[in-house]
């Protein structure tokens, strides 16, 4: 029998870690803890870091379902990129940062960059993951660059530096900027919810999912629609961050199963948990000097996906 | 003897090659067909056709008096299954999982309630109840196909179709699957199967199809259809056969 743990007492065990390291969060800091410095620095910043862990793990959960592939993640497919420099190109235009304006360009930024990633891997009415891969390699370095150039160009302060775009942030997380992710998050959270029970049928392959009575082109584009929505907001507020959404599903498919609906459940949850944990040690490990988030998550992400690459290629017995 | 699903004047053409010429073919119903042929002789595009996944050029295909066309996704899904070579299931889903995508079709419909005890049975019948709950990715290649065997027997669809669903089975795993066919079609559902398998046809089907270059050669009780010259017809060499 596979051991699994039920995924009701999982997201306990989850949201008992959430109040435990929200709490604590809140808490510690290089700067007193005074009412002004908890409220206005460091509870918008915890509330940043778990919607934006949620909506990164979630959109994981929906890329790897509707792709049929574990190594999808919305920064290693080129998406995330996408909305970086949709909130780039918002910024250098005059938008604000933190507001609805960047988060919308953003969104539509990674939905751009998800319709050529998905329609250059699509063949014969299926995508195909080495190819999304190296489309998403493509998309990813092309859509860096122009936010390199614009950054570089650009006379205004309110672009900011290129390693927040590339690694990730969330020090200048404020209320504004939290409750638009917020926002967008509940957006992406409803569109997969008309898809999760669906999205489990399509692990037969198109094919036979289709003969079952699954509608399979409806089913995957909603949950593609739904990760655009899940990334964009979060990326212009926060830049990329890498692997979160392509750990945490993994991890909790280990703990509790792969069926999407309590996996999108336990792992938004999770990814919550994750990127506060990983954004607290960025802050506090090296006091006063604080590390990119995306720097942490990567130093732990990558390694994972170097394990999950090999473990793939050995049971697939290569790529080509 | 009634008519589980018809093709009436279907042609089909793709690419500039014709893959079907013009062709009525009645399938009766509570039998096992099989449909055989070289490889392009037109068996998938035919198996296609009646599982409406190909669209035909000219004329249409029917089941129970339907016409594809007017179908819905789910509406097909609940007159014919498919089982075809696939047995890969993305990430570790348990056998329960599995078979419970048969009920996919019934959702929202008032035979929604009897899908616990539809899986229960499919379970049971292809011998999964003790290994329900471990992940299919960790099962051997026939207990795979059983799985796949009792998710579409949960789909309670009259009409069955294998597209070479018998491609990379053991003589044993093709056994149990001709004996599942068999109480499928005995228990007034209807069956097709396109395999190379040509001698085991001609005992466990009871009609055949014969195809040659998009054209039916002949539709008849399989005993009879599967003799010497019909096969040198079809496939052009001498088959030895008793």
């Amino acid at each position: 029998m596979t051991r699994r743990l039920p995924w009701v007492l999982t997201s306990v065990i989850m949201l008992v870690g959430l109040a435990v390291i929200s709490a604590a969060a809140l808490r510690l800091g290089a700067a007193e803890s005074t009412s002004e410095i908890v409220m206005s620095i460091r509870a918008p910043r915890v509330v940043m870091a778990l919607v934006v862990g949620m909506g990164l793990a979630v959109a994981g959960v929906l890329l790897q379902g509707s792709l049929r592939n574990p190594l999808a993640d919305p920064a290693l497919v080129g998406i995330s990129a996408g909305a970086a420099l949709g909130a780039v190109i918002a910024a250098a235009v005059g938008a604000t940062f933190g507001t609805f304006a960047t988060g919308g360009a953003a969104t539509v930024g990674a939905g751009i960059a998800m319709v050529i990633v998905v329609w250059a891997a699509t063949r014969d009415g299926r995508p195909e993951i080495v190819t999304l891969l190296l489309s998403g390699v493509a998309v990813a370095a092309f859509a860096a660059a122009v936010v390199s150039v614009i950054v570089s160009l650009s006379p205004s302060a309110g672009v900011r530096s290129l390693s927040f775009w590339t690694s990730g942030s969330l020090a200048l997380a404020t209320w504004e900027g939290a409750v638009t992710v917020a926002v967008f998050t509940v957006a992406g959270l409803a569109v997969a919810a008309t898809v999760v029970s669906s999205l489990d049928v399509l692990a037969l392959g198109d094919r036979d999912a289709a003969a079952a009575g699954i509608n399979v082109a409806g089913v995957r584009y909603r949950a593609l629609a739904a990760v655009v929505l899940l990334i964009g907001a979060g990326v212009a507020a926060v830049g990329v961050i890498a692997f979160v959404g392509l750990v945490v599903p993994h991890m909790m498919r280990i703990i509790i199963g792969p069926r999407t609906g309590p996996l999108v459940a336990v792992s938004g949850l999770a990814g919550a948990l994750l990127l506060l944990i990983a954004d607290t040690a960025a802050r506090l490990a090296f006091g006063p000097f604080e590390l990119p988030v995306g720097a942490v998550t990567a130093l732990v992400g990558a390694p994972v996906f170097f394990l999950l690459l090999w473990r793939t290629r050995v049971s697939q017995g290569g790529w080509a | 003897m009634s008519i589980a699903a018809q093709l009436v004047g279907v042609s089909v053409r793709t690419n500039g090659v014709q893959r079907l010429s013009p062709t009525s073919i009645e399938i009766p119903a509570g039998r096992i067909t099989a449909v055989v042929g070289r490889n392009g002789s037109g068996k998938s595009t035919l198996l296609s056709l009646l599982a409406g996944e190909l669209a035909p050029d000219t004329g249409h295909v029917e089941i129970d008096g339907l016409p594809l066309a007017g179908l819905s996704t789910r509406g097909l899904a609940q007159r014919r299954a498919l089982l075809s070579q696939e047995r890969h299931v993305s990430f570790g889903f348990t056998v329960e999982n599995v078979v419970s995508w048969g009920r996919v079709a019934w959702r929202g419909t008032p035979r929604s309630r009897d899908d616990q005890r539809v899986i229960n049975e499919a379970l049971i019948r292809h011998d999964l109840a003790h290994i329900r709950r471990r992940a299919v990715t960790s099962l051997s290649g026939g207990e795979r196909t059983r799985v796949h065997l009792a998710r579409v027997q949960a789909q309670q669809s009259a009409l069955l179709l294998l597209d070479e669903a018998d491609a990379d089975l053991d003589l044993v795993t093709r056994q149990a699957l001709d004996e599942s066919l068999r109480e499928h079609a005995n228990s007034g559902g209807t069956v097709i199967v396109v395999s190379h398998d040509v001698a085991r046809m001609r005992h466990a089907c009871d009609d055949v199809i014969l195809l040659r270059e998009g054209a039916a050669l002949l539709h008849g009780p399989a005993a009879e259809g599967l003799n010497r010259s019909a096969l040198r017809d079809a496939f052009g060499i001498d088959v030895p056969w008793d």
